[in-house]
This record gives structure tokens, sequence and C-alpha cells, in this order.
């Protein structure tokens, strides 16, 4: 594992208002590494997207509190992890699936296939009744090795 | 986000303006949905050149507006489209079942 270089941690209840809160926040911590903006997009979508999940899916008819730890670590990487203690995934692979939803007709079931192809990596563990925690890791490089 | 709706010679002009998501996507779909029902425009443009980011509920809001257009048949396009909204919307594969514009004429 790398050294941890710096960690800020958001905690905020599932409104849905937080969503631009949170996406503002991952992209002031990814600004210390100087990304292009199209660095920024990606993790601006990423986040959007594990967080609106939290909000509608883990908390879908009550308040509760979501956590966004995010961690720089040496070699310019960026690992943010979002958990919510919400109604958790029965079944993740099928969770993972482009299209599949359990979200009605404002949800398109993209969600996890934009968070794994615009970050480096994600990691999804949950236990129904328990909660949801995905963890997303994203290499910023470009504008410092062009 | 605001919407701001325009309505010359057939063209309803739907123009959003900041970021989409799912906070504001319910309402601008209805918003959308109600002008589109209520108007009968042969031709609709979803104008989003002053929208820099959306997240996948704006999947949704675009694939349903485009269905409500087809619902009275009509042409729906979507113009002025940012890079990021783009890369979403590519991810899904929404370009291939909705026209996209490359730019927006005014
Ligand atoms: N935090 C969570 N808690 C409980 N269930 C979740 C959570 N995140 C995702 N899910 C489940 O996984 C499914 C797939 O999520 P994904 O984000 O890919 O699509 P979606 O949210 O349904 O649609 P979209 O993200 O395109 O609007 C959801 O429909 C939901 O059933
Ligand atoms: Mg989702």
């Amino acid at each position: 594992m790398r050294n941890e270089l710096n960690r800020v941690v958001m905690r905020f209840p599932s409104k849905s208002i937080n969503e631009g809160l949170a996406r503002s926040g991952a992209a002031a911590f990814a600004s210390q590494l100087d990304p292009t903006l199209d660095e920024l997009g990606d993790i601006r979508t990423a986040v959007s997207e594990a967080v609106t999940n939290a909000i509608v899916h883990g908390y879908k008819d009550e308040i509760g509190e979501v956590i966004m730890t995010m961690k720089l670590f040496e070699g310019d990487e960026i690992e943010i992890v979002i958990s919510d203690k919400g109604c958790g995934i029965p079944d993740i692979d099928q969770a993972r699936q482009p299209l599949y939803t359990t979200g009605g007709a404002e949800r398109s079931g993209m969600g996890f296939t934009i968070m794994e192809s615009f970050m480096d990596s994600l990691k999804i563990k949950s236990a129904e009744g328990k909660g949801t925690t995905v963890t997303m890791r994203k290499r910023l490089n470009t504008r410092r090795y062009r | 986000m605001k919407l701001i709706h325009d309505m010359k010679g057939g063209l309803l002009t739907v123009r959003l303006e900041g970021e989409l998501d799912h906070h504001c996507a319910m309402d601008i779909t209805a918003r959308i949905c109600e002008l589109i029902d209520a108007l009968l425009p042969p031709r609709v443009r979803l104008d989003c050149s002053k929208m820099p980011f959306t997240d996948s509920s704006g999947i949704a809001v675009v694939m349903r507006s485009a269905r409500a257009a087809q619902g009275i048949d009509s042409r729906f396009t979507v113009a002025g489209l940012c890079a990021q909204p783009m890369k979403v919307l590519r991810a899904a594969g929404v370009d291939r079942l909705v026209e996209i514009e490359e730019e927006v004429h005014i």
C-alpha cells in the first residue's frame, strides 16, 4: 500500500441537495494534484453516481448518513470511499450489470458502469440490511507527464 | 438548474442551464414533457450548451423527453453538448438512440 499523504472526510444526511456539494468537495480535494478538466469531470461524475445511489437506493425510504472519505496517495493517486448504512445490495454482480436497475423510470442502471469506466478501479462491499461501501481509485497523470 | 423555453415556427427549444443531477432531474423531465404535451411542437431541440455537467440522471431525462416527442410524432434532437455530458450519454449509448446535433443554431 502506498503512503497516504492527505485525507478529508465529508459526512452529510442523504438529502439530494448534497449531491452537488459532494461533487464540489471531491473536485476541491482533487485540485491539489492540478488535474485536467477531463480528470475532474470523471471524478465529479463517479462521485455523483455513488452518492446518488446511497441517497436513492441505500436510504430509499429514510434519511441516513452518507460518509465520503477522500485520500491522496503517493504517486498522484486518489481514493474516494462512499458508504451508507442503508438497505444493502443482495447481488453485487447483478447490480454491476449495465442497465440493471431497481429504480424505475427515473433510473437507467448505468451508475456502476460509469463509475467503473470513469475511474481506474471500483470495489463494492455490501451486506443486506447493513449498508454499502463503494471504493474508487484514480491515478491522475495526464498533465504532469505530458 | 434553470430551464428556459422558446417556441418559434414549430420549433420548441428547451435550454438547460446548470448542473443536471438526481436532485433536479424529476422536475426537469416533468416540465419538458408538459411543454411538449401543451405546445405539440413538430420539432423539439434540447439545448445543452449551458449545461456543463450531468450524471446518469440525465440519461433518463433525455430518453423520457425523446419518448414524449416521439409520442406526438415530433423530431427530437439534443444540441450543444459539452464534453462531460457527451461522455456520459455516449457511455449509455444514448447517441445511438437520439439524434445529437453538433452545434446550436440560435
Ligand atoms: N448504495 C446502494 N444501496 C443499495 N442498493 C444499491 C446501492 N447502489 C446501487 N444499488 C443497487 O444497484 C443497482 C444498480 O446501480 P446503478 O447505479 O448501476 O444503476 P441505477 O442507480 O439503478 O441507475 P442510474 O445510476 O443509471 O441512475 C440499483 O438499481 C440498486 O438496486
Ligand atoms: Mg445509480
